[in-house]
């Protein structure tokens, strides 16, 4: 089926637009029709074929093309959707939430512009992944680390715009994000920070400049068109030993929760630590038919069969210490400590593990910055190769992890799924992330999926519990849930995107945020 | 759970003197237990089961913009041998082990090449254009249906 026209928008206007797009950026590099497939959310939950569809995309190879391209879309009033690689999946891929918007898609904009082991940065444009950042520091025999998220395929940009996390002491991307260059939705470019400031030398070291802060503004919204960004990189450390700690009943969470939060707020756990679910776990090296073959989530009496197979728990601590031998051993007693009176707990290093495709030495790898795709291997454990994300946000106690998880899995397998989650641990919060893994081809799957979202956005809310990103199908329904002193914080950008963006031609709908021509009263 | 407990420790610390030595590589465990390859044989594990990087680099450097490269750069991640690969795992898990491996088979055509890398095909999402040029993905289909 093609793809709608985005409302209010003729046939006559796009077509226009296209064709100036074409004149900007090439005509190789304006796709429509059968060649927009790859831009279509692979992992879409609708049942309705004219929902999250691009009419077209288009690919800039500079800041100036994107310039151009966005003053051509306010002549036009053609809606446009920014992204950097357009990994986003489970979250939508690089599709748009209004169908009929043309994807800016920037993965030809992938030039390395600096990387800086002296003060351990780097300037990206948004088309580098983090497989090219990786291999750039490592051919140049750099001691630098990168921080990935699981997918090395993603852009350092487009996640970190995102708030996406990976799992170095680096984890939270957006904290470590210094200048950037953005596009606004007039087509003026402005850099932030001390990138204001001509023959400035600190663009990437200091990230305030003077005056108002306004980096967090262009972070999941849809006010502007990142073309540059300033990333910090680690240090090489003087050792890395990542470790296991396995802990064996479902309740354990309450206490093992507990135990982190004075380790994780005094810093003792260093890098960006996951508790993650012992079917999240399997489904790295396993598949559910392996196990199980009957309906439904797999029993108790099988998990203890795969907790044996596999060296697993119910729950799985993967950290990792960083630095030189001395401190590393001096926090791993900590550590070890904190946990050793938990009835049933296993701690493991790699050394320690019994298979060689296994969770530690996957882990291991990513917790030091390599990038890689294993993780996708989870997505295989049901066979129906569909995926989405639930991410509410919560203290780290105890209180709040079991309630969550009793929450959340308890719906998740009323609905007939596995709980496969896994909650990583911030600076002060933990991001309760659970994947849920669907048939993708089937409809009736795809509706009861959507109907269990729905549930658990809501009772979520309820409990005054808050998503930290979404689907774009959700997007709307999770900002509502924002919506303290009469929707205060959304009626505020509203007021900012009117102002930079009065013709709304920039991601309608992002993070729930409408140009006042789509605003639903 | 002391013994786990003070081998893993023991363990860390040998780990620490080899990073000491100058590698940062996580030490590989040398054996697998054969229980597991006996109850889980759509697993595999026998087959190569290094990182992508390390099997990268130890392979020789394919010519820069040839079909090799491009499947080095772009698809390894997933269908490099050994199930740590989920293009390879989910394949041999459905498909059996004579299919797990892309590079390896011999029932791939180029057209049908080029319509799954666009299109996509059950968890594995599809390729823009940007990523993966037409010309590219011309050379990518010929490299794959020609391997044996
Ligand atoms: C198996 C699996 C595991 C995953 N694990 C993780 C994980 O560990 N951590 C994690 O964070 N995510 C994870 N994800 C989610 C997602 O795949 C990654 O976050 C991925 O990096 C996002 O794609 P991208 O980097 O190409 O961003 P993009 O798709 O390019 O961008 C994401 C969004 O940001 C906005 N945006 C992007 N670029 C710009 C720009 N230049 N200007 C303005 N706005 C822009 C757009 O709204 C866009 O839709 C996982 C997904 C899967 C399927």
């Amino acid at each position: 089926m093609a793809a709608p026209l985005p409302e209010g928008v003729s046939a006559e206007a796009m077509s226009s637009a296209l064709d100036r797009f074409a004149r900007i950026v090439g005509a190789d590099w304006v796709f429509t029709e059968d060649k927009i497939t790859p831009y279509e959310d692979p992992y879409t939950i609708s049942n309705d074929e004219t929902e999250h569809r691009p009419y077209a995309a288009v690919a800039p190879a500079s800041t100036e093309e994107v310039q151009e391209i966005v003053r051509v879309a306010n002549e036009f009033g053609v809606p446009l959707w920014p992204v950097s690689r357009g990994k986003n999946f489970a979250y939508g891929g690089a599709a748009p939430v209004m169908s009929g918007t043309v994807v800016l898609d920037m993965n030809r904009m992938n030039r390395i512009l600096e990387v800086n082991e002296e003060f351990g940065y780097a300037l990206v444009e948004p088309g580098v992944s983090y497989f090219e950042l990786y291999d750039y520091i490592q051919e140049k025999g750099l001691k630098l680390w990168i921080d990935v998220p699981d997918p090395g395929w993603g852009s350092v940009v487009g996640n970190a715009l995102d708030h996406g996390i990976g799992y170095t002491p680096y984890g939270d991307h957006f904290a470590m994000q210094c200048g950037m260059e953005v596009v606004l939705p007039n087509g003026e470019v402005v850099r932030t920070g001390m990138g204001a400031m001509p023959g400035n030398n600190t663009w990437q070291l200091f990230k305030y400049g003077y005056g108002p802060y306004v980096d967090g503004i262009f972070s999941q919204s849809n006010f502007g068109v990142v073309t540059k960004m300033g990333i910090w990189l680690m240090p090489e450390p003087a050792g890395y030993r990542p470790y296991l700690i396995t802990f064996e009943n479902e309740d354990d969470i309450e206490t093992v929760t507990e135990r982190l939060r004075p380790l994780k707020v005094a810093g003792v756990i260093q890098n960006g630590a996951t508790v993650r679910s012992l079917v999240l776990d399997a489904a790295i090296t396993r598949t559910k038919s392996q196990y199980y073959d009957g309906d439904g989530p797999i029993p108790p009496s099988v998990a203890k069969t795969m907790m044996a197979d596999l060296d697993l728990g119910m729950w799985n601590f993967c950290g990792a210490l960083y630095g030189p031998p001395p401190v590393m051993d001096t926090l791993w007693t900590a550590i070890r400590d904190s946990f050793a009176d938990i009835p049933g707990v296993k701690f493991y290093f790699p050394e320690d593990r019994r298979h060689k495709v296994d969770l530690l030495l996957h882990r291991a790898e990513t917790m030091k910055g390599v990038p890689k795709l294993t993780e996708f291997n989870f997505l295989n454990w049901d066979g129906g190769g569909g995926h989405v994300g639930f991410s509410p946000v919560s203290p780290i106690t105890g209180k709040d992890a079991i309630k969550q998880y009793n929450m959340v899995s308890s719906r998740v397998r009323e609905y007939g799924f596995d709980y496969m989650g896994l909650l990583a641990i911030g600076w002060r919060d933990l991001h309760h992330v659970t994947v849920i893994v669907y048939d993708k081809t089937d409809p009736d799957e795809r509706k009861k999926l959507d109907e269990l979202f729905n549930i658990l956005v809501d009772e979520a809310a309820a409990e005054g519990y808050g998503e930290y990103r979404t689907h774009i199908r959700y997007m709307d329904r999770i900002a509502k849930t924002y919506s303290w002193n009469d929707n205060a914080l959304w009626k505020m950008h509203e007021t900012i995107k009117d102002a930079l963006d009065p013709n709304g031609i920039l991601a309608p709908g992002k993070s729930g945020i409408w140009g006042k021509n789509r605003r639903k009263a | 759970m002391t013994r786990i407990l003070s081998f893993a420790f023991l363990a860390g610390l040998l780990s620490l003197a080899a990073a000491c030595g100058g590698s940062s590589d996580d030490a590989a465990p040398e054996a697998d237990s054969a229980a597991t390859a006996e109850t889980a044989p759509a697993a595999a594990e026998p087959q190569t089961e290094t990182a992508p990087q390390a099997t990268m680099a130890a392979a020789p450097k394919p010519e820069p913009g040839s079909g090799a490269d491009i499947f080095a750069k772009q698809c390894s991640w997933c269908h490099a041998p050994g199930v740590d690969h989920p293009g390879t795992m989910q394949l041999g898990a459905t498909r059996g082990e004579d299919f797990a491996v892309l590079e390896e088979r011999e029932d791939l055509n180029a057209d049908y090449v080029k319509y799954i890398v666009r299109h996509g095909l059950n968890a594995m999402p599809p390729f823009k254009p940007t990523a993966i040029t037409d010309a590219e993905l011309d050379k990518l289909a010929n490299y794959l249906a020609a391997a044996d």
